[in-house]
């Protein structure tokens, strides 16, 4: 489901807010409903009680004033009736239904009701046996604005006389003969009752709004402490997928809520370490496939370094025979010719020029003759059956024997540093003397005005490749070599130095030497600062363990 | 050396033939610029020594040599060649020659042999 569908659909705050509340005010309604019709009827109920009360002790105290029809005593109990707060009139009836006397009480004229009725029929009544009083509503245009009650007078004493009246101690058992001789009616108004009832109504209204208002509040900070927390872990959650993983969800909330974010940050953190390590194995694995193609790149410009040699190589011995046939006829013809001049009489100065002629042909056939024994000696394999155990440390020191006057001569410094337990190589060490002299020669002419020269021999025992190697370093403080030219250094007639100086075979001739020896010589150089000659010679396989032990 | 020792020399080369032909025109040499003119003439002339060079078109200086080694041991075969390598001296000088030189050679080292040779 994507993000936007679920921003549209009402998010878990709201709808918890929602529904807590809808309850809150649902609960809170109905309540108050009930709270009001219990109120109103209690309040009703004690009107009709009390209503009840005034009008039996009306009709009690009546019964001699209508016994004896002494209109005065009843004025008097009518009166002391009106002064009761809701009492709104008071009426005493003969036992066929004829008003004796009435009162009202003025507070409530106009009386919102007909009061003319002025007779009774006491068959139109209930009365209720318990109470033996009889209620009727009082209708005001339709409402309810009144109470009617209506108590039947009982005769309890036979006959007595208007003096027994004030001694005698009356008993109150209404139903003392049970004989009806006649009635009271009081009317009680309901105007204070529904008014208690509105104010009641109003305050549980007002309450009832301000429980609602407090339950929405409670419920909005409740479900903000719940879903803050939510909130949070959700918004770190989407930081976290966008990548960004150093991200925690920090939740101060309940147990549950912490445990969970602990929880979170826990997955977070392997989740981090976990990138983490990939990363490293990527930058491990890239490192390693670079360290290969550079090793497979050098490789590969060995081999095609070797097949160009090889190439050159073949040229090379076939140029030096098919040059030999012409110089031999040259050389040969040259001597010939001297041979013959003596035999002839050309006179002393031209005899002498001619000799010098003849002589310059043959210097220069054999300087031929020489560039071609160097090219066959690049081409040819060196013989096998000519190898022997060579310790590489002796055969240098014997070449610095031979070369140390020209370093001297040219001030250069020389500095060795021999390994001493350099284990011995297979080769033939007049060849590698030979090698060691030519690369010693080309150090020395590239630095004309003197310099430092070292030479480093030290083992190289590559793991799990070959047997290792001996290497012998020459680094010169000369001119250094140039990129370009550091790929054709090895081929033949291949010189920097100008002509007559040097064949160009020195070092091409050295190469094909190393070579046989199942080496290679290595170039690393920089322009104006110098260049290293390291020439690699494999260690004799069945003394490279002896020697390391 | 005597003159009236007799001389063969093949070569396919002219300079080089006419070279050694010079440098033996007293003993009146006999030339041939192949192996096979070689053993055609040798049908024809009495021959002490043969001056042959080893690599040639056709027929090649060890085949020569072989061939005439066979007919007749006694003449005297020296093997001149620009291709000298270790392996062919030693095969020329099994099959009978008495000297392998390398070109270019002097007068005096192919005189040398000759004198050798022929002693």
């Amino acid at each position: 489901m994507n993000r936007q569908r679920i921003s549209e659909r009402m998010g878990l705050r709201w709808r918890l807010i929602i529904g807590v509340s809808s309850l809150l005010v649902a609960s809170s309604l109905l309540l108050s409903v009930f709270l009001l019709n219990e109120f109103s009827d209690a309040a009703h109920q004690s009107l009709e009680e009390r209503g009840s009360s005034l009008a039996r002790n009306f009709a009690h105290n009546a019964e001699f004033g209508i016994m004896l029809e002494l209109d005065e005593d009843l004025e008097q109990l009518i009166d002391g009736m009106l002064t009761e707060r809701d009492i709104m009139f008071a009426q005493a009836f003969s036992k066929q239904g004829q008003l004796l006397v009435r009162g009202i009480n003025h507070d409530f004229i106009p009386l919102p009701f007909d009061t003319e009725n002025l007779t009774l029929n006491a068959e139109e009544y209930d009365f209720n046996t318990d109470q033996q009083v009889a209620f009727k509503s009082l209708d005001a245009d339709g409402d309810a604005s009144g109470l009617e009650i209506v108590a039947p007078v009982y005769s309890q004493t036979a006959n007595i006389s208007k003096e027994q009246l004030g001694s005698a101690t009356l008993s109150h058992d209404h139903k003392g003969s049970g004989e009806v001789i006649g009635y009271v009616r009081i009317g009680m108004s309901l105007e204070a009752t529904e008014k208690k009832i509105a104010a009641t109504q109003q305050m549980v209204i007002y309450f009832t709004l301000l429980l609602v208002m407090l339950g929405i509040l409670l419920s909005v900070t409740l479900v903000k402490m719940l879903a803050s927390p939510i909130n949070t872990l959700v918004e770190t959650t989407e930081k976290i997928a966008a990548g960004d993983l150093g991200q925690r969800a920090s939740v101060k909330a309940d147990a549950e809520l912490e445990r969970l974010a602990i929880a979170f940050n826990t997955m977070c953190d392997s989740l981090e370490k976990t990138q983490r390590e990939l990363e490293v194995h990527n930058q491990n694995l890239e490192r390693k496939v670079k360290e290969r193609t550079r090793k497979l790149e050098e490789a590969q410009k060995q081999v095609i370094q070797s097949e160009k040699m090889a190439a050159v190589g073949q040229l090379a011995a076939g140029v030096a025979h098919e040059l030999n046939n012409p110089l031999g006829g040259i050389l040969g013809y040259a001597q010939f010719a001297m041979e013959q001049l003596k035999n002839l009489e050309l006179g002393e100065e031209k005899a002498r020029g001619f000799e010098r002629y003849l002589s310059d042909i043959e210097v220069q056939a054999r300087r031929c003759k020489m560039i071609v024994k160097n090219l066959l000696k690049f081409s040819r394999s060196s013989d096998k059956s000519e190898f022997g155990v060579v310790d590489v440390n002796a055969a240098l020191e014997e070449t610095f024997v031979f070369t140390s006057h020209q370093l001297g001569m040219k001030d250069i410094e020389l500095e060795t540093s021999l390994q001493e337990d350099l284990p011995p190589i297979k080769g033939n060490v007049n060849l590698l003397q030979q090698v060691f002299t030519n690369i010693l020669i080309n150090s020395m002419q590239s630095m004309p005005e003197g310099g430092k020269l070292t030479v480093v021999t030290r083992t190289n025992r590559p793991v799990g490749e070959f047997g290792g190697s001996v290497e012998v370093a020459f680094t010169d403080t000369g001119t250094g070599i140039s990129d370009d030219i550091k790929s054709k250094i090895f081929e033949p007639f291949f010189t920097t130095k100008k002509v007559g100086e040097g064949t160009g075979l020195g070092l091409s001739v050295s190469y094909g030497i190393v070579r046989d020896h199942g080496g290679d010589i290595k170039i690393d150089s920089k322009v104006g600062e110098g260049s290293t000659f390291t020439v690699v010679l494999p260690i004799l396989k069945q003394t490279a363990k002896t020697a390391t032990v | 050396m005597t003159a009236n020792q007799r001389i063969m020399i093949v070569d396919d080369e002219e300079v080089m033939r006419d070279f050694l032909l010079e440098v033996f025109a007293e003993n009146k040499p006999i030339g041939a610029d192949s192996a096979e003119t070689a053993l055609e003439l040798l049908q024809q002339n009495e021959v002490d020594l043969i001056i042959t060079d080893l690599k040639m078109p056709g027929m090649d200086g060890l085949s020569l040599l072989k061939q005439v080694k066979k007919q007749n041991s006694k003449i005297k075969v020296i093997v001149v060649t620009g291709y000298a390598s270790l392996q062919t001296a030693s095969d020329c000088i099994q099959a009978g020659a008495s000297d392998f030189l390398k070109k270019p050679f002097s007068i005096a080292q192919i005189r040398n042999a000759v004198a050798e040779a022929v002693k």
